[in-house]
């Protein structure tokens, strides 16, 4: 897998029809002991269609560990590989750090950048609560996603995660608000970034996990009223 | 220079009062784990509510332990969410006490504890664990205690490293025959009886130890001197066996 993707931004790339051999050789794949089936031509329109399709077929499986196997996810990412992976205008794939493609499981800082797992984890943790990042395409890693999973205790606090899904997820547009994730200006306030920085400050304080996204919201400070607005309207 | 100021009264639960063990479950079953917490020193208000908490990347579970005055496990503490208990970290919690549920404002924290390690009852361990300790003004600090296994804690701050600190000719030369010595002293004193509880850490202890010396006599029923002279043998015969000697002589030699 890891040859595949590497050989994608060489000028010689293996033909993505040959790379789908590992997913049945003996040598490069192996069997669980429960099946599940995966249909490889399903075309998903959002990382959530793609989570919750994962999450009905995983406890088939019968794995102790799942999210713990490397394996599993790099053979789902090479199954689905076409839709994970950019591509330019010519058609040529454009693969984005190894990574989003073959987990790195045991990387605390990285884990949740896989373009399969990453999803599967937020939907299993959060459900639609976390839809501000599972609303995008599946070969896109949101910024958002990446600022809220890049800290574990946001990530495993559901009400933080509830919260940010109603500040910043339009259920109109089902998008992202514009500005939810800008970094710098006058735009970045109330933004993604500021929750991260202003819930680490409450977190001193207050125990997060036992609180509601409406309990956390009503800590936000007055920058957060454009996003609070947003979501009552919503 | 960056101060931090703690305005919340928020106090750090240190690791050496908290003791994880997760046990793995039957067959198809979860693991669950055991908490053994030591909150009673912290001035922590009766009422204030407990919780442990388990965490792995984005895998959370939050188990409440009833409050400081009646600390209690909760029946279920099976890790329903981890599938096996592999890289599960803990944290302790202390919230205040329940307030006006018309009150939005989240719990109050008044005390945690973060990054806790289990042990893994069943696996094969060493006699002696290490754990990095929260203390700075010592290097090292041993707990014993009758119903659990002996404690070493390592300074963090000073020796961020600690398994690589207890490998060290210096400590193996200068602390651990010390730590022998203390621990066969406890193990002797514990109450332990070799015939009712040979898994108990105090048997364990005296069984290394009768293989370091060879001295089949039993040390349980020996007068008080004649312990101390029995430990001291145990202690002549550590030293031999890890060479102490000469793991002394070829860092000093080194150092001077």
């Amino acid at each position: 897998m890891r040859d595949f993707v590497q050989s994608l931004k060489t000028g010689a790339p293996q033909p993505y029809s040959e790379a789908r051999g590992l997913l049945d050789s003996p040598g490069t794949s192996e069997g669980f002991s429960g099946e599940a089936f995966v249909d490889p031509s399903r075309k998903f329109a959002t990382r959530f269609e793609l989570a919750k399709c994962i999450h009905e077929r995983v406890p088939l499986l019968r794995h102790r560990n799942p999210t713990r196997d490397a394996g599993l996810w790099a053979w789902l990412a090479l199954l689905w590989f076409e839709q994970l992976c950019p591509s330019a205008p010519d058609g040529r794939l454009e693969p984005r750090e190894m990574q989003r493609y073959v987990p790195e499981v045991d990387n605390f800082q990285r884990y949740y950048r896989h373009l399969v797992l990453g999803p599967f984890l937020v939907f299993s943790s959060q459900g639609e609560d976390g839809m501000c990042m599972l609303c995008q395409a599946p070969h896109i890693h949101p910024d958002i996603a990446e600022q809220l999973m890049g800290r574990q205790w946001i990530i495993q606090a559901r009400a933080l995660i509830g919260a940010a899904t109603q500040l910043y997820y339009d259920r109109s547009t089902r998008k992202v608000r514009t500005g939810a994730t800008t970094y710098k200006g006058t735009s970045a306030r109330g933004g993604v970034r500021r929750m991260v920085l202003v819930a680490g400050q409450f977190d001193r304080t207050y125990d997060h996990f036992a609180c509601t996204p409406e309990s956390f919201q009503q800590l936000l400070p007055k920058e957060f009223d454009r996003y609070k607005a947003g979501a009552r309207s919503s | 220079m960056i101060r931090t100021l703690n305005f919340t009264d928020r106090k750090s639960i240190r690791k050496e009062h908290v003791r994880i063990t997760v046990r793995p479950g039957a067959l198809e079953a979860p693991p669950t784990f055991d908490a053994h917490l030591k909150l009673e020193s912290y001035g922590f208000p009766r009422d204030a509510r407990v919780f442990v908490e388990a965490y792995r990347q984005s895998a959370y579970q939050r188990f409440a332990f009833a409050t400081i005055e009646n600390l209690e496990s909760p029946e279920d503490r099976a890790l329903t969410e981890f599938g096996t208990g592999d890289g599960v970290l803990f944290r302790v919690k202390v919230d205040g006490p329940e307030g006006d549920p018309s009150d939005p404002k989240p719990a109050r924290l008044l005390g945690e504890a973060l990054q806790i390690r289990p042990r893994f009852a069943g696996r094969r361990k060493s006699l002696l664990a290490i754990e990095p300790g929260e203390f700075r003004d010592q290097v090292w600090l041993l707990e014993t205690a009758e119903n659990s296994d002996p404690l070493l804690y390592v300074s963090k701050h000073l020796a961020p490293n600690s398994n690589a600190l207890a490998k060290k000719p210096e400590f193996v030369s200068l602390v651990l025959p010390e730590i022998f010595r203390r621990v066969l002293g406890e193990a002797l004193s514990s109450g332990a009886d070799p015939d009712d509880s040979p898994d108990h850490w105090a048997c364990k202890w005296v069984r290394l130890a009768v293989a370091l010396t060879g001295n089949r006599e039993s040390p349980w029923e020996l007068e008080e001197g004649k312990q101390a002279e029995w430990i001291a043998e145990a202690v002549r015969g550590f030293a031999h066996r890890y060479r102490v000697a000469e793991r002394f002589k070829k860092w000093d030699s080194r150092e001077s």
